[in-house]
């Protein structure tokens, strides 16, 4: 009996020894990611330069590419701050891949990084960017450009792998290179994939109601209609931000429609010389900018420089403007085609005054909401979880209008950025009142998903 | 031996802690004349796109003159991007090189704003 009962301590003693080194063995597993953050530089220990160079970058690429309107440079923005991110996302202490954040984004399989191996963070940052914009402007990217983008990558490469052992810079960048490949992937699939070739989306039809878009000018048919049913990077981004319907439409003087389009007429006919100067600086004008998505960035791009923020900082500021860009105008292109609004020009002109003219031009697209106050909406937001403790007060000034001839302008405060932004639509003539508040609650709503629906780092710097 | 070791070290923290009087006038002059050219193109741009609208909105029937004006505003439009990327070029090189801080950056901007009000841009280098 003792016997059987030594025995059946042993094994139960065995058996214990097994569970103990078998827990210690998955342990010591689990921990591999660890380990090889912790053999590598962390991605806050390089500067960003070279992410502000790209930057700067895409803001010139939107510009010269045939097709990147407002929807078009914004997705072309979210995927290139997603391979940014992935690309040094395991460098960054507590910081978590989006993989599995991202609506459909885990179909994907991104690049493991190998256990135990040191990999330069910023190189893989480099690669990435510099293959994820190529891909994002692809069959229009003009030669020019793309020879400045290799440009910029092969001077980065250079200098970032000076010094360093060769086989770390060869894993590196074919790691960015990889991430690349599978952001790419899961960009194809959302619904604007090569977009720019086919902006307009023809054929769509706009019913004759008296309250329904008509073209405005030249271009007659409505950009982009069927944006709002691309893929959200959040789900929530459009399903919990499409705004209310808009007052009923009416031709009564005394309605509540017909009240919002004298505040337009009244304001245009009364703008005052500064209200005029705040219309064209964020309307981000004809022919010249990089759309107000791209205005928004190099906002972005210059506080991160002034702050000197490191390339993990940098890298997930990106990431978080990129997502919040794109469902941004998801949401508001969804919007204004489930509302197909009239632009006030269209109502003024045909029941208070036909000789009304807007400040500056009608875009081709409905009224209900404002693309401007969605994009400005979520960026403000965006930038107030990035550079203050929440109140949004930040005293910074806009250089970035400068070069296409504007005098910079001072905010003490993104939410006041903002809402000038906003009602720089209605000072220009071009959007009703109800336009812009609620584009800025749709805009705002996003910026606040992404900042808290997602799992991102902490950051001194 | 140590007080000359000590006044040398005074007069090396006095030359550290000197700093170069930012020469506003100068860095103004010099921006403000690629600044004027910028904002000359920015006003034709948008009178431009207005006169552009206008014969849209009046007559369908000008496809010619539509056509020459897309063609001018292509043209404007290739000169702003150009003339864009060297202000952008300036500008970065007055704001990290010759400035430091936000006080003295919008010191700079602020006074360039004055600068071309009082002045205006019908300098003959403006286009």
């Amino acid at each position: 009996m003792k016997s059987l009962q030594k025995t059946g301590y042993i094994v139960k003693c065995k058996a214990s020894l097994f569970f103990v080194f078998g827990t210690l063995l998955l342990f010591i597993a689990s921990c591999t990611t660890d380990s090889v953050v912790q053999n590598s530089k962390f991605t806050d220990e390089y500067n960003a330069d070279f992410l502000l160079t790209y930057y700067n970058h895409i803001c010139k690429t939107a510009k010269t590419t045939q097709g990147f309107f407002p929807p078009q440079t914004a997705r072309a923005y979210g995927y290139i701050g997603i391979a940014g991110y992935e690309a040094v996302v395991h460098g960054i202490e507590g910081a978590t891949s989006l993989q599995n954040q991202l609506n459909g984004f885990d179909s994907y399989q991104l690049p493991e990084v190998i256990s135990g191996q040191k990999y330069n963070w910023a190189i893989a940052s480099n690669a990435a960017t510099a293959r994820i914009m190529k891909y994002m402007f692809d069959k229009n990217l003009t030669a020019a450009n793309r020879i400045k983008i290799d440009s910029i990558e092969t001077a980065t490469h250079v200098a970032l792998s000076e010094n360093e052992d060769a086989a770390i810079v060869t894993r590196s960048q074919e790691y960015g290179y990889q991430v690349a490949e599978v952001v790419y992937a899961y960009s194809k699939t959302d619904g604007g994939h090569e977009s720019y070739l086919d902006p307009f989306q023809q054929p769509f039809s706009i019913p004759n109601d008296p309250y329904c878009w008509v073209p405005t000018g030249a271009v007659t048919n409505p950009l982009s209609p069927k944006w709002g049913k691309n893929r959200p990077f959040l789900i929530s981004n459009i399903a919990k931000t499409q705004p209310a319907g808009h007052m009923p439409f009416s031709i009564d003087p005394s309605s509540e429609f017909y009240k919002e389009a004298m505040v337009v007429y009244n304001t245009v006919k009364n703008n005052t010389a500064e209200q005029i100067e705040i219309a064209k600086y964020w309307a981000d004008d004809p022919f010249a900018t990089c759309t107000p998505a791209g205005h928004t960035f190099n906002i972005l791009a210059q506080i991160l420089k002034e702050e000197r923020a490191t390339l993990a900082k940098s890298s997930m500021a990106f990431a978080k403007m990129c997502l919040a860009e794109n469902d941004a105008f998801i949401s508001c292109w969804k919007g204004k085609y489930d509302y197909v609004l009239l632009r006030p020009v269209t109502y003024i002109k045909r029941h208070i005054d036909p000789s009304f003219n807007t400040v500056i031009g009608t875009p081709p697209f409905p009224a209900y909401t404002s693309g401007h106050s969605c994009e400005i909406g979520a960026g403000s937001r965006i930038l107030t979880s990035l550079f203050t403790d929440g109140s949004g007060d930040y005293s910074f000034t806009d250089y970035s209008q400068l070069q296409y001839g504007f005098f910079a302008r001072s905010y003490s405060n993104f939410d006041e950025m903002a809402e000038e932004c906003a009602s720089s639509r209605l000072y220009g003539g071009i959007h009703y009142p109800i336009d812009n508040s609620k584009g800025l609650q749709v805009g705002r709503a996003i910026g606040d998903n992404i900042n808290k629906e997602l799992e991102w780092p902490r950051f001194v710097n | 031996m140590n007080k000359y070791k000590f006044i040398y070290l005074l007069i090396i923290i006095h030359l550290a802690s000197c700093k170069e009087q930012v020469d506003y006038d100068k860095l103004i002059t010099e921006f403000a004349e690629i600044q004027c050219r910028a904002i000359v193109l920015k006003d034709k741009r948008f009178q431009m796109a207005d006169h552009l609208r206008s014969i849209e909105i009046d007559s369908i029937d000008k496809k010619k003159e539509i056509d020459s004006l897309k063609i001018a505003i292509s043209e404007i439009k290739n000169t702003s991007l150009v003339l864009a990327d060297s202000i952008k070029v300036k500008l970065d090189d007055i704001l990290t090189n010759k400035l430091s801080g936000h006080d003295e950056q919008k010191e700079f901007t602020d006074r360039l704003a004055v600068y071309i009000k009082a002045n205006g841009c019908s300098s003959p280098q403006a286009e």
